[in-house]
């Protein structure tokens, strides 16, 4: 899954304005400088815009760092399904 | 540009020691296609970015000082306002309010709103604020009072801001959720409830109508918009109320209404004719050949005409800025009965076959206005970037793809759009018609070649073959205009001459960045006296008039010749009613007239030295074996 982990890793640098460099697997979103609830509703639009996925908020709520995130998104289902 | 371009460059300006980008404000339209996220990192990126690294000191960008407060969470508008502002050369000072401060900012005169003293105030409204969560739908007739207390206490607040602000305002009509709507069983209910709902939105547009208090029809503006009004998930767990697709949309509306409030508004209307008024092209096709009427696509182009025509009735000027005889256009306006549009409909003509750059700036200067005032239209995606190139302050409307989408594309950007219209504006045309009296355009075919240069023109001539011989023959038989001839050879007599040793029969084609035109021309040559070649007849398709094409046909016509042992090249001209754009062809590439005998002009043009013709734009490529 590298490719999707460079994906959200790039998405996550982009919201969060930080270089994609830093985005590793371990790295925690309230670590990230500015991270509020927008620009987690923003990586949210974002993320299901460029993937066409459908998250669950709840689920996506419950995600701390990265890795968990590229996990949520592997195992939601497509866009189609909407 | 692509998209990943503009951000690139944007991102640039973010460094404090970047230099200017003074071409950028302008290019912000190639992100019109993008998805809506992109737009909004866009636009937050730009808010890094001083406004006078992004524009020309000649065509700075306005100020303007814009607050966004509402009845929701409006955060997220931010960017997309931003980004739709500085696309129309608005440099924008913000101030957003955070979730439902609405009635606060407007009603108390010690709110942040209140301090910033906003030049416009817009303000977003949902459903959820007018209609109580827990309404009764055994009960509609206390719901519609409710509605109308809502609906006051709006009022009131918008009264006092008024009274305190010079600045103007925004409203908007609210869509209704489905859900709402759905919750009542019966449908007479919900009828009820849609005429009550239409009740509220017949009051939010009353409020916009006076002192500085505007309302849009948003709910008319959401008919076509494809997707939700809201994502029920961001609604509930952040209190937005709309999608970022329909915060595109209002901050598309919003950013014209700013506009509007600036009194930049378009002025002028520049209209082509072939294939935009009308489908076809009126020279080669004639009078009765164009299609206007009520079938498709012929209805299409008449419903162009219909809306600027009402643009017309609104105050803004209509001119005609077309590559044809004028004669012939005025025939037509006279006398097709389809047409909607007459002669005096415009305030001014620009018919001719000049630059189209060169017309709109003489056009203006007619109407004494200045460039940035005035829209041109067109199908051909040559005219359009010639325009946008050499005349960046127009607005372009590229008339491409099927006509039928081709009235939306003139009136979706809202460049005529004005806070209010009035009786003058009726009389405006007649107004300028005086003014600018029947004022001749001058044909202006030099300059800014570097366009030229940049559209990589490439020009095929080669001898006609099987594949290429109908069309040939049926290219000559239909061009009226850029023909040497009103007896162009049959299809029959162009094969005779194709296989005939004393005869040569050319094809031109054209391609350039935009794309292959395919064949576009032609030339019929006798070469039975083997010391002079004579020209029977050359044919152009008007789509390519002006660009030095038929120069490099003839460039390539004496290289045959000479190669072959020719001194001298001759070309036969007869004039007819509309050949006249065919005829200028020899004196501009120094042919002189020979003899004159039974209404023919016979040009002649010596081989030594060889003639250089070849434009500097233009690559001749070779294909095929020319020397038969």
């Amino acid at each position: 899954m590298p490719e999707l982990f460079a994906t959200v890793a790039d998405l996550v640098a982009q919201v969060a304005d930080v270089p994609a460099g830093q985005v590793t697997p371990e790295v925690r979103f309230d670590a990230l400088a500015n991270w509020t609830s927008l620009e987690a509703l923003r990586l949210l639009t974002v993320l299901e815009d460029d993937l066409d996925v459908r998250l669950d908020l709840r689920e996506y709520l419950a995600v701390t760092d990265v890795a968990g995130l590229v996990a949520l998104v592997a195992a939601a289902p497509d866009g189609v399904s909407r | 540009m692509r998209v990943e371009e503009a951000l690139l460059r944007i991102r640039r300006l973010r460094r404090p020691d970047a230099a200017p980008d003074p071409e950028l404000a302008a290019a912000l339209v190639h992100l019109d296609d993008a998805p809506v996220t992109t737009l909004a990192t866009a636009g937050r990126l730009l808010a890094d970015v001083p406004a006078e690294k992004l524009a020309t000191p000649d065509v700075p960008l306005r100020p303007l000082r814009v607050a966004v407060t509402g009845t929701f969470t409006p955060g997220t508008v931010e960017p997309l306002l931003r980004l739709a502002l500085l696309r129309i050369g608005i440099a924008p000072q913000l101030h957003v309010s955070g979730f439902d401060q609405l009635l606060l900012d407007l009603s108390d005169p010690r709110s942040a709103l209140a301090g910033f003293r906003p030049d416009v105030t817009l303000c977003l409204l949902h459903d959820g604020w007018f209609l109580p969560a827990e309404w009764d739908p055994g009960d509609l007739a206390g719901l519609r009072d409710t509605l109308a207390d809502r609906a006051d206490v709006l009022a009131a607040a918008v009264a006092g801001h008024s009274a305190r602000s010079d600045g103007a305002l925004l409203l908007h009509t609210v869509p209704l959720s489905p859900v709402e709507h759905r919750s009542l069983v019966s449908f007479r209910g919900r009828a009820e409830l849609g005429r009550i709902w239409r009740e509220l939105n017949g009051r939010l547009l009353e409020l916009g109508e006076r002192d500085g208090a505007y309302t849009l029809d948003l709910e008319t503006v959401l008919v076509d918009h494809d997707g939700p009004v809201r994502d029920e998930r961001l609604y509930r767990y952040a209190s937005m109320a709309w999608t970022p697709g329909v915060e595109r949309r209002y901050a598309h509306e919003a950013a014209t209404f700013c506009r509007a409030v600036l009194g930049r508004a378009a002025k002028v209307l520049a209209l082509d004719l072939d294939n935009t008024l009308w489908a076809g092209v009126l020279g080669d096709d004639g009078l009765a050949g164009i299609a206007l009427g009520t079938d498709y696509p012929g209805n299409c182009h008449r419903d162009v005409q219909r809306r600027a025509l009402a643009l017309r009735r609104q105050g803004v000027l209509l001119t005609v800025c077309s590559k044809n005889d004028p004669d012939v256009v005025a025939e037509a306006f006279d006398q097709h009965p389809d047409l909607l549009l007459r002669a005096d409909d415009f305030v001014a003509q620009a018919v001719n076959w000049g630059r189209k750059d060169e017309n709109l700036r003489q056009l203006a200067g007619t109407l004494n206005l200045g460039l940035e005032s005035v829209v041109f239209a067109d199908d051909s995606p040559f005219e359009c970037e010639l325009v946008r190139r050499e005349l960046p302050t127009v607005r372009v409307v590229e008339l491409a793809g099927d006509p039928a989408g081709f009235s939306r594309r003139l009136l979706d950007e809202g460049h005529f759009t004005v806070l209010a219209t009035g009786a003058t504006d009726r009389e405006r045309t007649a107004l300028y018609r005086a003014r600018a009296g029947r004022q001749r355009f001058a044909a202006a075919f030099a300059s800014a070649e570097d366009y030229l240069h940049e559209l990589k023109l490439r020009v095929v001539v080669r001898p006609v073959d099987e594949l290429s011989l109908p069309r040939l023959a049926q290219l000559g038989l239909r061009t009226n205009q850029f023909t040497m001839t009103d007896r162009a050879h049959t299809e029959a007599q162009t094969r005779q001459r194709a296989v005939d040793p004393g005869h040569l029969v050319l094809t031109v084609e054209v391609a350039d960045r935009f794309g292959d035109e395919g064949l576009v021309g032609g030339v019929w040559l006798d070469r039975g006296d083997p010391d002079r070649w004579v020209v029977e007849n050359f044919v152009l398709s008007c789509r390519v008039f002006a660009r030095g094409i038929e120069q490099a046909v003839l460039h390539r016509v004496a290289e045959l010749a000479r190669d072959a042992g020719a001194t001298g090249l001759e070309a036969l001209f007869r004039p007819t009613a509309r050949n006249k754009p065919g005829g200028a062809v020899w004196p501009a590439a120094g042919f002189t007239v020979a003899a004159e005998a039974d209404g023919a002009t016979r040009y002649a043009l010596p081989l030594h030295p060889p003639p250089r013709l070849l434009p500097a734009w233009i690559a001749l490529e070779e294909k095929g074996d020319v020397r038969a």
